[in-house]
């Protein structure tokens, strides 16, 4: 037995090794179960106790059935665990969604706007969304840089929409944004003499970098993200220039410039993305490699993160039959991860897993412990407020509710000129708490799931069968992360106690933030 | 009193660790869902890396039972 998703009540059960347990979405607990609880369980909401012994007769003793029973109804009563509950409507606020309410959070919360620099890049990765591989995506192109006046408007819009929030970003996007660093320089600027409290990041694939564009972006303190996919053939199989030669030894050049010249800089405002990427040698040579000493990841100085190759339907991930490979990639780094968890409390050398699970893992360690009948409304999914959390400008001066719906011309919010359309947004929050709340009512994952407006809009409408595949996926995630949590801990309980030393401020922070 | 023992044992809370219960904390508003994107990482976040976004998606029956067996041949060694 792998999993059980109950129906009557919003739970799953799994077996983790040797053991069976619980989730428990109304009370947000973990149980650990004896295995006849997973069988009875469903049945104890439809028959009457005679009925389940007569039921199980053939497999169980009577006085286990009744012991079961007993147990169900009694964690019921004690803990307020396994009760069933239906989640009434979604809501993104206590009364009814109305456009006073949504205006009032868009006129002064904003936290981050993302600037389409260009749509220019200097690298033709074969993997990238905008490499003309993908079905419905746009292509790097030199028409499509935003104009130095949309672009300052657009920050005169951000400035006076963001009076509330504490943390405010302005991100420089692209294509690849070095190809207009005058333009960089200009931006950040101007923003600073309107507020020099906004923080800007930047992703750059690097081989752009030089001494005196570091120079600027230390000086400015700005957080800059660069791509490198791991090992020199690894790396250059995929992020090549336009001539076909790979960009591993310029990008790696580049990053011991920044750590031998400005220490603090590569300390404080680095941070790595690697791209997992089919790799013809030994997985174990990419965790050496990231765990070389260039690199000081442990001490999240630089960060790392890591990526996925988008799944939708592209020629990439049917050449290099991506799925067989993220498969051996994953059991890879579950066992990694498990490992240095359960065996060592040794966190050194997992840079890659570690990047890999522990978002997820830190959502259930810090899951908070309400029950879901305590709440005046419901949050619907992972989604945002568009245009609060990423408001991203294109290069023709529309806003899209984050740069992944930029391409999805019906999901525009807005523009430079006009400002917020907030029946648009309402319209659009609306539609997607409408068309979601029925599936999504009973699941045991809603208060794990991270579905957003993306994972449903396709063909300027709401896709099911689209949604469907990714509530599949969510469930399946959470089902592996959850048996890594439980098997770790049922083997070392106190293996997670490092996240306290690690940022738990980081998250009450964000919680902070939320609330505005 | 048999009964009471086995029930004792049948259903108990997952031991998280000393701290959990009294660090467990919230998001958004009112603390029901997570996160869809690089919220929880603020102070870094840049643009999204557009080609990284949708990895649960590939996750399926074929990943769980990756998952389970690498933790039998972690614990069964």
């Amino acid at each position: 037995m792998e999993y059980t998703e109950f129906k009557n009540i919003n739970a799953l059960g799994f077996q983790s090794y040797q053991d069976y347990y619980i989730y428990d979405s109304f009370s947000n607990q973990i149980l650990k179960v004896e295995p006849i609880i997973l069988k009875v369980l469903d049945d104890s909401f439809e028959l009457n106790k005679e009925q389940v012994i007569e039921k199980y007769s053939t497999s169980f003793s009577k006085n286990l059935i009744l012991s079961a029973l007993e147990s169900i109804k009694e964690i019921q009563q004690t803990e307020k665990a396994l009760l069933s509950f239906k989640i009434p409507k979604f809501s993104i606020c206590q009364q009814e969604t109305t456009l006073d309410n949504l205006t009032q959070k868009l006129n002064n919360n904003l936290t981050q706007l993302i600037l389409n620099v260009t749509e220019d890049c200097n690298l033709v990765c074969e993997y990238c969304v905008y490499s003309g591989n993908y079905i419905n995506r746009r292509k790097h192109n030199k028409s499509n840089n935003i104009t130095e006046t949309s672009a300052k408007k657009a920050v005169d819009f951000f400035c006076s929409h963001n009076r509330s929030s504490k943390d405010k970003y302005i991100s420089l996007y692209g294509g690849e944004p070095f190809l207009r660093f005058q333009f960089v320089k200009e931006i950040v600027e101007y923003t600073k003499q309107i507020d020099p409290d906004i923080n800007f990041a930047i992703t750059s694939n690097g081989t752009l970098l030089n001494e005196s564009i570091i120079k600027f972006l230390d000086k400015n303190d700005i957080s800059l993200t660069i791509s490198l996919d791991g090992p020199k053939d690894l790396h250059d199989n995929y992020r090549v220039y336009k001539n076909g030669v790979g960009t591993f030894e310029t990008v790696m050049s580049k990053i011991k410039l920044i750590k031998e010249k400005f220490p603090t800089f590569y300390s404080n405002k680095l941070k790595i993305n690697s791209v997992v990427s089919p790799y013809n040698g030994d997985i174990k040579e990419i965790s050496h490699f990231f765990n070389t000493p260039l690199f000081d990841f442990i001490k999240n100085s630089p960060k790392f993160s890591l990526g996925l190759i988008n799944p939708e339907e592209n020629q990439f991930v049917k050449k290099y039959d991506y799925d067989s490979y993220i498969l051996n990639f994953f059991y890879s780094m579950f066992k990694e991860f498990l490992s240095s968890h359960i065996n060592s409390n040794d966190f050194k050398n997992i840079t890659i897993s570690k990047a890999l699970f522990v978002k997820q893992i830190k959502m259930l360690y810090f899951r908070s412990n309400r029950f879901l009948s305590e709440y005046n409304y419901y949050w619907p999914n992972g989604i945002c407020i568009p245009g609060m959390r990423s408001l991203f400008v294109s290069s023709r001066g529309k806003f899209y509710p984050c740069e992944k719906l930029y391409d999805y011309e019906d999901m525009v919010i807005g523009d430079i000129e006009s400002g917020f359309n907030f029946s648009r947004i309402l319209e659009i929050i609306n539609e997607y708490c409408d068309i979601t709340i029925k599936d999504c009512r009973k699941c045991w994952a809603y208060r794990l799931c991270g579905e957003c407006f993306l994972n449903v809009r396709e063909n300027k409408s709401w896709d099911t069968v689209k949604r469907n595949q990714f509530c599949v996926g969510q469930r399946s995630m959470w089902i592996c992360i959850l048996k890594i949590y439980t098997t770790i801990l049922a083997n070392n309980s106190n293996a997670f106690d490092y996240f306290l030393d690690e940022g738990h401020n980081k998250y009450e922070y964000v919680n902070e933030m939320i609330k505005q | 009193m048999e009964i009471i023992n086995i029930q004792s044992k049948m259903i108990k809370p997952l031991s998280e660790g000393n701290q959990r219960s009294v660090h467990s904390c919230t998001f958004y508003e009112n603390d029901t869902t997570m996160c869809a994107c690089c919220i929880c990482d603020p102070n870094t976040r840049g643009a999204g890396d557009i080609t990284a976004t949708r990895g649960a998606s590939t996750m399926n029956d074929q990943m769980v039972a990756a998952g389970s067996v690498a933790i039998r041949d972690i614990l069964s060694f």
